[in-house]
């Protein structure tokens, strides 16, 4: 009896696989793709007017620079003291003796 | 003033790019001699110059002793007072003041007082040498003292001090430049502050005392006694210096014949620096007198400081007379200053320093 009821229960299984299973596939109907993302970029967000670009060898060759000749102070000029000052026979032809030499002082200092 | 002009002297260092004018003034552009020296100072203050450049030497140049001889001033105002210091100023102005030295009397001539002349044609020196510099003023005590050029009273050679030779230091191995630049303090005088240099500073001495293998060097002796005590032998002491101006006006001094002494007194300057109970004393050529050419009675408060001081000797050996035994320092009454040893008219100013009992 309980193996009659096992077999009924199984047939049926098998039953709705066959009815089921050869039933048409429901229709499959796509959806709507998302929008593409756009890049935003940050100039974008600010209205700017882009300066032209420019070509680093469009700058090339540049112009020569303009250098102003410094006028040196002639009182800070002093080739004349290292002509003197570095020449041996020029000092002692005008060397000074220096003057009042004190020799009073008597002991030592 | 000979200049160097050789490939590596002065010309090409990188002093000589400020040219001669901007330190030393004077007129360029022209070439007769007293044109061109017009307005032409030796030594511009280091305002104008050196401090443009060296400012942590230049701010601390004001408390260098070697600048501001404030040891000179400190004692003249100990002895005299304030009534009288007008007068003690003109004379330390006219005989004393010559030793105040520059940046460049030491890092590029002679002192002035030694009749200056170029070290190095003209190159600045960052170490000078000692014997232009320093010894070209330290000369009649430290110089001789030092470099052994003394003799006893009996005529016998005093050695010169270990450190030199045969140690071979300069001064400025312990003397440093931040010493003489004033950059380790303000002092009224060399003896004020910390003992510097000390004998036992880091990189010396330092191991010097009880357990060191030296009998001597007991707990007692290293506090009581200065090291120059033990280790100096005798040196210059100085007598009665009278100064005085010629009738030209030219400053002049006399002074008494030095004499050749070792004296161990009590140290007038005890201090935790200085705990010493007993130091090397050394008489100093001031009388009551000194400065009488410039007003009497100037010096009122003469007794005020010892005329036997503190000292340091520069005459150190390492095995000396007086510490060769116990018993060759002990009970020998001719190593110390004893009351016999001291001018009459001297002994009130150095009743701090006389030994009344002989150890």
């Amino acid at each position: 009896m309980k193996q009659s009821w096992i077999l009924l229960g199984l047939g049926g299984i098998a039953g709705g696989i066959v009815l089921f299973g050869c039933a048409a596939p429901p229709e499959i109907k796509p959806a709507v793709p998302p929008p593409t993302p756009v890049a935003i970029s940050p100039r974008s967000l600010v209205a700017r007017e882009e300066p032209a670009v420019q070509f680093v060898k469009s700058r090339f060759p540049l112009p020569a620079p303009t250098v102003e000749a410094l006028e040196r102070d002639p009182s800070l000029d002093d080739s004349n003291c290292v002509t003197c000052h570095t020449s041996d026979k020029d000092l002692k032809l005008l060397a000074q003796e220096p003057e009042g030499t004190e020799t009073l002082s008597e002991g030592e200092g | 003033m000979l200049v160097d002009k050789s490939e590596d002297g002065f010309l090409a260092s990188y002093h000589a790019r400020f040219g001669c004018i901007t330190c030393h003034g004077g007129v360029g552009g022209v070439e007769q001699m007293e044109a061109a020296h017009e307005g032409m100072v030796r030594n511009r203050p280091l305002e104008e110059t050196c401090q443009l450049c060296h400012l942590d030497i230049s701010d601390a140049n004001p408390t260098s002793l070697h600048t501001n001889l404030a040891g000179y001033i400190t004692v003249l105002e100990e002895r005299g007072s304030p009534e009288t210091m007008p007068q003690l100023i003109t004379a330390y102005d006219n005989h004393c003041a010559s030793c105040h030295t520059t940046c460049g009397q030491c890092h590029v001539s002679r002192p002035a007082s030694t009749g200056s002349g170029l070290l190095k044609g003209h190159a600045f020196q960052k170490t000078p040498p000692m014997n232009n510099t320093c010894t070209g003023c330290h000369g009649s005590r430290v110089n001789d003292e030092y470099k052994g050029k003394n003799t006893d009273a009996d005529g016998k050679k005093i050695k010169a001090d270990v450190h030199f030779n045969p140690g071979m230091m300069a001064c400025q191995n312990c003397h440093t430049g931040d010493e003489m630049h004033g950059m380790t303090g303000q002092f009224n005088h060399r003896y004020d502050g910390p003992e510097n240099p000390s004998c036992t500073q880091e990189g010396c001495h330092e191991t010097v005392g009880p357990g060191d293998g030296i009998a001597q060097h007991t707990g007692y002796h290293v506090n009581a006694l200065s090291c120059q005590v033990c280790h100096a032998v005798p040196y210059k002491n100085c007598y009665a210096c009278h100064v005085q101006k010629s009738e030209e006006g030219v400053p002049y001094f006399k002074i008494e014949p030095s004499e050749m002494m070792f004296k161990i007194g009590r140290n007038p300057i005890q201090s935790a620096e200085r705990p010493y109970q007993y130091v090397p004393v050394r008489h100093v050529p001031i009388a009551r007198d000194s400065f009488a050419y410039y007003g009497e009675n100037l010096l009122p408060n003469f007794d005020s400081r010892p005329t036997w001081t503190y000292a340091t000797p520069h005459t150190i050996q390492r095995i000396t007379p007086q510490n060769e035994t116990c018993n060759a320092c002990h009970g020998h009454a001719e190593l110390f200053l004893t009351r016999d040893d001291v001018d009459p008219g001297e002994l009130e100013a150095n009743r701090s320093v006389i030994v009344e009992e002989i150890p």
